[in-house]
């Protein structure tokens, strides 16, 4: 299937995605693992979970959080190889993720870490979904765009945080919620879904890719 | 695979949920990665009625309603709830439309994989069957569970069933007249003695006179010095006939029950003879040849050992029930027999009216009295009176010697208001019919399950077929009937899970008899009623209204089913009651049930909202109230 602008959210395919890394900073700390669960149109395919954990030998401060030690990140595999499998997985579909633009960030540097073409597909960003959501009911309370406040909104259930996969199925989960909140009444496409940047947002992209190239 | 792991939530979800919960652990660990997850806002459909479901559906979060074609409510389920299940397994299309109730996560499992789970798993697919054919095999296997063997003679029970309270036990090193005081308290005529946790020696009444008075022995001496040591033990895993003919091979009478080193009881000669005599045929046949209310009452503790054996051996609670009543008539009639003994024989002739649930066959332990007395239309008041209060007060305070309490309620034949002459209960019969109101409808509810005990038979036949005739003819009493047996909510809550009072004596229990046999004796009475049915058994009455299309013949077997195995449960609780020395009641823990019996109690409530509903549909149930 081809994407566009027009695409029923009820057919479009995506892949929620979720990295955990060794800090926030896309230049210099570095993915640890990637999760991520395949969504057809209003449904999550279990069977194509997947956690990869990447083999590094140093895990840095944020081990703790994420619950990864030394031995399951030797136990890892090439970054090239994860991200080889996520590009697979990636194809045709659209990226959906929790603050889709931190894991594109990351996923922008990590190609081009390990020498891979990135990929730039379309991104559905569940915190960008929310906020729309939420803005239509006046002021944001504090903590209400995090994942796991904008799910306790939704009546999803609590979830252990900071696993890819785990993470990446809460946000797929949240986005099904998402999507049939705001397309009650009226049919949605990825149009009516997609990220939508800010000014600011763009400019600093631009400015970030002209340093680079 | 590491990949079991990662949706090691979604597996911990299913494994606590039946019927998930019943799979092997290796099942469960891959069976997430089968599924798929699918969302619902709160108002919309999750599956149609009429629809072919390509899928099973398990509630992940949130709540579903399930309604009939006609929008009545069939079930609410919250997390863990299975839709369309049933339909996948049968083949036939989903029965009932499911809403969501509030915004509801799903899981949801391809047609493929649920088969492949049903075909392997017996307990998997049996949670999918119709909901009378669950209860049936509930009922099989409830009673199968508690057998200790249904072809067994009493003496094939096994010791440790015959162990009715914990040891009695004195430290070697305490005195003999120490010994003896606490045998005497305790009346017991042997004791354990123990060192430490270890079973030492045993001491008997007959050690006492013997090696103690006989022998001049110092009372203030060591027990040690007195007893029988490292005494013959067995096993409570023994048969009671081993156990028996240990004690005659050896000429005792006591054999203390051992299990790993550890005393957990005695034996005495006694128990075994009790047990030979705890045969109901030997029991009805001493009651009516006691001599007294005295000797009655002593016979009569032997019907508990008689309904614990027979739970054992898998009668069911309509059997029990029978024998219970039985036994009950056998002693209601000799002590009748004893008061026209010793009054007289009747001035003008009388029936003895057994009322309540010994008048349905359904007599449990520990119930209390119900009767009344019904007089010929020559009864004189001033000359007859006195002859007919004496015999219902002897009667009466026997029964009550014999173990069953007063009625509360004071249905019983002495007082005044039922100890009555054929005119005028014919008139309260007319009354009652005729101008209903929900309180005297409830007090001559319990009048309309009536059935001869003793005296003149046409009499009792007489006002019975009088009760018919009028309660058929009378809508507006049978609408109260409706409206009260609707009125009775089973213990089941909101999402169908079992409601337990939350403070009180019944803290954390729930009653079986008022929320659950209860309402299906009401719903029964009034077919029953309804139809002219000369029966007073609740399952009797049941068939009648199905024999009279006043009852569909699937409800009347769920309820069957339900009644079955609501008063088995009640009657296993008793019991057990009685095994640890406590009174019979019907509040029962849920928390002690197994996973099995859960499912199939909230079953069995459902059947009751089931019945329940039906009965709205028939009646004007509501405006009554």
């Amino acid at each position: 299937m081809t994407l566009d602008d027009g695409t029923s959210v009820d057919v479009l395919p995506l892949l929620a995605v979720d990295i955990e890394t060794t800090g926030l900073s896309p230049g210099q700390d570095r993915v640890l693992a990637v999760g991520w669960v395949p969504v057809d149109g209003t449904r999550i395919d279990l069977s194509g979970a997947r956690r990869c954990v990447v083999r590094q030998d140093e895990p840095g401060e944020s081990v703790t959080i994420h619950g990864l030690t030394h031995d399951d990140l030797e136990a890892g595999r090439t970054l090239a190889d994860v991200l080889a499998d996520l590009r697979v997985a990636l194809s045709g579909r659209v990226l959906l993720a929790h603050h889709a633009q931190f894991e594109l960030a990351f996923l922008d540097a990590a190609f081009r870490a390990a020498g891979i073409p990135p990929v730039r597909p379309p991104d559905v960003c569940t915190m960008d979904l929310q906020r729309r959501l939420l803005t239509r009911h006046g002021e944001i309370p504090a903590g209400a765009l995090r994942l796991w406040g904008a799910r306790e909104r939704h009546g999803l259930p609590p979830t252990k945080a900071h696993d890819a996969l785990g993470d990446a199925l809460a946000c797929a989960e949240l986005y099904l919620a998402q999507v049939a909140e705001l397309g009650a009444g009226r049919p949605l496409c990825l149009r009516d879904v997609r990220r939508r940047e800010t000014w600011p947002h763009r400019l600093q992209a631009w400015l970030r890719r002209r340093r680079r190239d | 695979m590491a990949l079991d792991v990662e949706l090691a939530e979604i597996r911990d979800f299913l494994a606590a949920h039946e019927p998930f919960a019943s799979l092997p652990a290796a099942v469960l660990g891959s069976l997430p990665s089968r599924l798929s997850v699918g969302y619902h806002r709160r108002g919309t459909v999750v599956l149609a009625e009429g629809s072919t479901p390509v899928e099973l559906l398990v509630v992940r979060s949130g709540a579903v309603e399930l309604r009939d074609p006609e929008g009545d409510l069939v079930e609410r389920g919250s997390a863990g709830t299975c839709i369309g299940g049933a339909a996948l397994a049968t083949g036939d299309p989903q029965p009932v439309t499911v809403h969501a109730i509030e915004d509801t996560l799903l899981l949801a499992c391809p047609a493929a994989v649920f088969h492949g789970l049903c075909g392997r798993y017996a307990d998997f697919a049996s949670f999918f069957e119709h909901r009378a054919d669950r209860l049936r095999h509930a009922v099989d296997r409830q009673r199968q569970q508690h057998v200790t063997g249904a072809d067994r003679t009493v003496l094939q029970s096994r010791v440790g069933d015959l162990v009715g309270r914990a040891p009695v036990e004195v430290r070697a090193d305490e005195t003999i007249v120490d010994a003896s005081r606490l045998m005497s308290e305790e009346r017991i005529s042997s004791v354990l003695v123990t060192d430490g946790e270890r079973l030492v020696g045993i001491l008997t009444d007959r050690d006492l006179r013997t090696r103690v008075l006989a022998a001049g022995v110092d009372p203030a001496a060591l027990v040690s010095t007195v007893m029988t040591p490292d005494p013959a033990t067995i096993s409570p895993d023994a048969l009671a006939v081993e156990a028996l003919l240990e004690l005659v091979r050896r000429n005792i009478h006591h054999l203390p029950v051992v299990e790993d080193a550890r005393p957990i009881g005695m034996v005495t000669a006694t128990d075994l003879l009790r047990l030979q005599q705890a045969s109901p045929v030997f029991l009805v046949g001493d009651i009516a040849k006691a001599p007294d209310v005295a000797a009655v009452a002593e016979l009569a503790t032997r019907l508990q050992w008689v309904v614990t054996g027979l739970v054992r051996q898998g009668t069911s609670a309509r059997d029990a029930g029978l024998l219970v009543t039985t036994v009950g008539d056998a002693i209601e009639q000799r002590l009748l027999a004893l008061a026209e003994t010793e009054l007289g024989p009747p001035p003008v002739p009388y029936a003895w009216l057994t009322l309540g649930s010994r008048a349905r066959f359904e007599q449990a332990l520990g119930p209390d009295q119900d009767h009344a007395l019904l007089l010929h239309d020559d009864y004189r008041p001033d000359a007859h009176a006195p002859y007919f209060t004496e015999l219902a007060e002897r009667v009466t305070s026997g029964l009550e010697t014999v173990g069953y309490p007063r009625c509360r309620g004071d249905k019983m034949a002495t007082n005044t208001k039922w100890r009555q002459p054929l005119a005028t209960w014919r008139d309260h019969v007319t009354r009652w019919v005729g101008t209903p109101t929900p309180q005297a409808v409830l007090e001559a509810s319990v009048f309309f399950d009536l059935r001869h005990q003793h005296g003149d038979p046409a009499l009792s036949a007489e006002l019975a077929a009088i009760q018919r005739q009028a309660a058929r003819e009378a809508p507006l009493f049978l609408s109260h009937l409706a409206a009260h047996a609707a009125s009775q909510h089973p213990p089941l809550g909101f999402f169908r899970e079992l409601v337990v009072d939350r403070a009180g004596d019944h803290r954390d229990t729930l009653d079986l008899k008022r929320g659950g046999t209860n309402i299906i004796v009401e719903i029964a009475r009034l077919h029953g009623l309804a139809c002219g049915s000369e029966e007073t058994s609740t399952l009797a009455r049941l068939e009648d209204a199905v024999a009279a299309q006043r009852l569909s013949p699937e409800l009347a077997a769920d309820l069957r089913d339900a009644w079955e195995f609501l008063a088995h449960l009640r009657l296993r609780h008793q019991v057990e009651r009685i095994r640890a020395g406590q009174g019979p009641d019907n509040w029962i823990d849920p928390s002690t049930l197994s996973h099995f019996e859960k499912r199939h109690l909230k079953a069995a409530f459902g059947v009751i909202r089931s019945a329940q509903g039906a009965l709205a549909q028939r009646y004007p149930v509501r405006e009554m109230t």
